[in-house]
C-alpha cells in the first residue's frame, strides 16, 4: 500500500480548530455573492442576443 | 503539385518572387487591383516573421477548410475561383534547403509551422505558428498551444501553436472564424472535441437563425455559444455590464487566460461588433504583482492578487483581420489597428468554452478560495494569490515532477480523488514567487456546489506544513501538523 495524506500527520494532536461560526459566515457569504451574480446573469444572456459580431 | 523553396526576406518586399508567389496562387478572372491586394495581405502578413527563416511553398495543396467553403460557396458563383492553396512551410535558419531525405532532423527540428494562402482576396488561410518564428515581440509570451499533425517532402511533422485564419467576408466574418480556431483548437488537443469546419458550424447554427446564413453577416454572441454546446463544451458567458468593478471582470478574463482556456472575446463600440480569439499573456513582471491588491472584504488581510496583475499586462490575441499573435491591452484591446473608429472599441463580454461538467466557474471559484484563505488559514496577509483552472491529469503531473516533494508525500497527493477539473490556488510571498515556490495549495471541486456544503467543496488545503480536514464526528474543521514542507514548488502553468 502507498502512503495515504492521513499518513503524513506527524502528530495527531490538532494544532488548529476552526470554529463552527466560520463555516456559517463563509456559507452566508458565498449565498449573498452568489445571489448578486446570478441575477446579474439574466442580464447577461438578454444583453448576449443583440450585438451581432461580424466586422 | 510543384514545390519550391523562398529565404522568406525575399517575400517581405516587393520582389518579383513575391509577385511569383501570386501567380501559381491566382489565375483566371482576377483584375491588377486585386492581384495587388493580395501581394499587399501576403507580404504584410511575412513581415511580422523574422527575416532569417526558410520556406518551402507547395503548390495546388488541397486545403479541407478552403474546400469546405469552396464546395458549399464559390464554386456555386459566376467568377471563376480556383480549387487549390498554397502550403507554405515555415522552417527556423539552420534548415538546409538542399534536402537530404536521409536527414529527417533536418525538416523536423527545423520545422516551425505552416501558412494556407488561399486562392481569393483575403488570402490568409489557416495557419498555425510557432510564436518563436515571429518577430521580437513574440519573444516573451506564453499561450494555449496545440500540435496538429502534418506533413512536409513526405516527412510527417507536428505544427506547433493556436489555430488562427483571416475572414474571408463571404462565408465566414470574424464570429464564424472565432468559432472555427476554437473548435480547431479543442478538437485537437482533446478527444472529447473533434474539429468542425465552416459548413458544419452553419448547419448548428441554423435552426437559430431567422436569415439565410450565406453570404455570412456575423453572429450573435447567443449563436457561438449554441453552437459551442452543440459541439460538446459548456460555455459560460460574462458580460462587463454586470460588474460594478470593472477590474473583476478583467480579473475573470485573466483567471482563464492562467486555466490555459483560450476565450471568444467580443469587442464592441457604438458602431462596430468583432469576435477575437484571447490566447495568452505576455510575460508577468513579478515585482509589478504587488501593485495588484485587493482587501477581502470579511476580513482585513492584504492579498495581492496575481490575476489582476496578469489583466493588466498585455494579452495576446488572435483577430482574424490581423496576424496572429497580436500584443494589447484590455483597457484598449484594439491598440493594434490603425483606423480610427477602432479606438473605442471595448471588451464588452466574453465566453469561456468551459468541459460541460465544470459547474463551479471562476467568479464563484475565486470569491470562495479568496474567502477560505481569509477566513480560515491563520497566516497568507501580504501574500500573492493565484487561482486558475486546471485538469487532473496535468496536476497530477505537476505532483510526480515536483522537485520538492518527497515519494511518500507525491503518493500520497496522487491517491487524493479528484473530478476532471479543479481549482488550484496557490499562495506565496514576494521572495517565494521569485524561488517558484508556494507555501499554501487549496484544491476546489470544480463540479462543487457553489454556495451551500462549503467545506465539501475542499478537495485539499494545505498551508505552511499544515494539512486541514474536516472531523466529521466533532463535525469542525482541525489542521495537522504533517511532513509537508512549509513551501513547495509553484504548478507550472498551462500555458507554454
Amino acid at each position: 500500500m502507498y502512503t495515504t495524506i492521513d499518513e503524513l500527520i506527524t502528530d495527531n494532536k490538532n494544532i488548529v480548530e476552526i470554529d463552527n461560526s466560520v463555516e456559517k459566515r463563509l456559507l452566508q457569504h458565498m449565498e449573498k455573492y452568489m445571489a448578486d451574480v446570478e441575477h446579474n446573469e439574466t442580464q447577461a444572456y438578454n444583453y448576449a442576443t443583440q450585438i451581432i459580431l461580424n466586422c | 503539385m510543384k514545390t519550391k523553396y523562398y529565404p522568406i526576406q525575399l517575400l517581405q518586399n516587393d520582389s518579383s518572387e513575391l509577385n511569383e508567389l501570386v501567380e501559381q496562387l491566382l489565375f483566371g478572372d482576377w483584375s491588377s487591383a486585386e492581384i495587388d491586394k493580395v501581394k499587399e495581405n501576403l507580404k504584410y502578413f511575412f513581415c511580422t516573421f523574422r527575416s532569417d527563416l526558410h520556406l518551402i511553398v507547395e503548390s495546388n495543396y488541397v486545403d479541407s477548410v478552403y474546400r469546405d467553403s469552396y464546395y458549399n460557396y464559390y464554386s456555386t458563383k459566376r467568377k471563376n475561383y480556383s480549387r487549390y492553396c498554397l502550403k507554405i512551410s515555415f522552417f527556423d535558419t539552420d534548415f538546409n534547403y538542399n534536402i537530404d531525405f536521409n536527414d529527417v532532423d533536418n525538416i523536423q527540428k527545423n520545422y516551425l509551422g505552416y501558412l494556407i494562402v488561399r486562392p481569393l482576396l483575403k488570402c490568409i488561410g489557416k495557419n498555425i505558428i510557432k510564436p518563436e518564428a515571429k518577430v521580437n515581440y513574440c519573444k516573451d509570451i506564453k499561450i494555449c498551444r496545440v500540435n496538429l499533425e502534418t506533413s512536409c517532402f513526405g516527412v510527417k511533422l507536428k505544427a506547433e501553436g493556436f489555430p488562427h485564419a483571416s475572414q474571408d467576408s463571404e462565408t465566414m466574418t470574424c464570429a464564424e472564424t472565432t468559432l472555427w480556431s476554437l473548435l480547431e483548437y479543442y478538437g485537437n488537443k482533446y478527444n472529447l472535441y473533434k474539429p468542425i469546419n465552416h459548413s458544419e458550424i452553419r448547419r448548428a447554427i441554423e435552426p437559430f437563425s431567422y436569415e439565410r446564413m450565406l453570404p455570412s453577416k456575423g453572429l450573435t454572441y447567443n449563436q457561438i455559444s449554441v453552437a459551442l454546446r452543440e459541439f460538446g463544451f459548456g460555455p459560460k458567458i460574462y458580460l462587463k455590464n454586470n460588474y460594478s468593478n470593472k477590474n473583476k471582470f478583467f480579473e475573470l478574463i485573466a483567471c482563464y487566460i492562467e486555466s490555459g482556456i483560450p476565450l471568444a472575446l467580443a469587442l464592441t463600440n457604438s458602431k462596430l461588433g468583432h469576435a477575437v480569439v484571447c490566447i495568452g499573456r505576455k510575460d508577468v513582471n513579478k515585482q509589478d504583482v504587488t501593485n495588484y491588491s485587493f482587501n477581502t472584504e470579511i476580513n482585513n488581510k492584504k492579498l495581492y492578487n496575481w490575476n489582476l496583475a496578469v489583466a493588466h499586462g498585455e494579452i495576446v490575441f488572435n483577430d482574424d483581420n490581423y496576424p496572429n499573435y497580436q500584443l494589447t491591452i484590455l483597457t484598449k484591446p484594439c491598440s493594434y489597428y490603425t483606423s480610427n473608429e477602432w479606438d473605442t472599441m471595448e471588451v464588452t463580454q466574453f465566453i469561456a468554452p468551459l468541459y460541460n461538467k465544470v459547474y463551479m466557474e471562476a467568479d464563484s471559484a475565486i470569491e470562495l478560495s479568496k474567502s477560505i484563505v481569509d477566513m480560515i488559514i491563520p497566516g497568507g496577509n501580504n501574500n500573492i494569490i493565484k487561482t486558475f483552472l486546471t485538469s487532473c491529469r496535468s496536476y497530477r503531473e505537476y505532483i510526480t515532477k515536483s522537485k520538492s516533494l518527497s515519494n511518500d508525500e507525491k503518493a500520497a497527493l496522487l491517491q487524493i480523488e479528484m473530478p476532471k477539473f479543479v481549482w488550484i490556488t496557490e499562495l506565496s510571498t514576494i521572495d517565494e514567487l521569485n524561488e517558484n515556490k508556494i507555501n499554501t495549495l487549496l484544491i476546489l471541486d470544480a463540479t462543487g456546489s457553489r454556495s451551500s456544503n462549503i467545506y465539501a467543496n475542499i478537495i485539499l488545503l494545505v498551508s505552511e506544513g499544515i494539512f486541514y480536514k474536516y472531523d466529521y464526528i466533532d463535525k469542525v474543521l482541525k489542521g495537522y501538523k504533517t511532513s509537508f514542507p512549509k513551501t513547495f514548488d509553484a504548478f507550472k502553468g498551462n500555458l507554454k
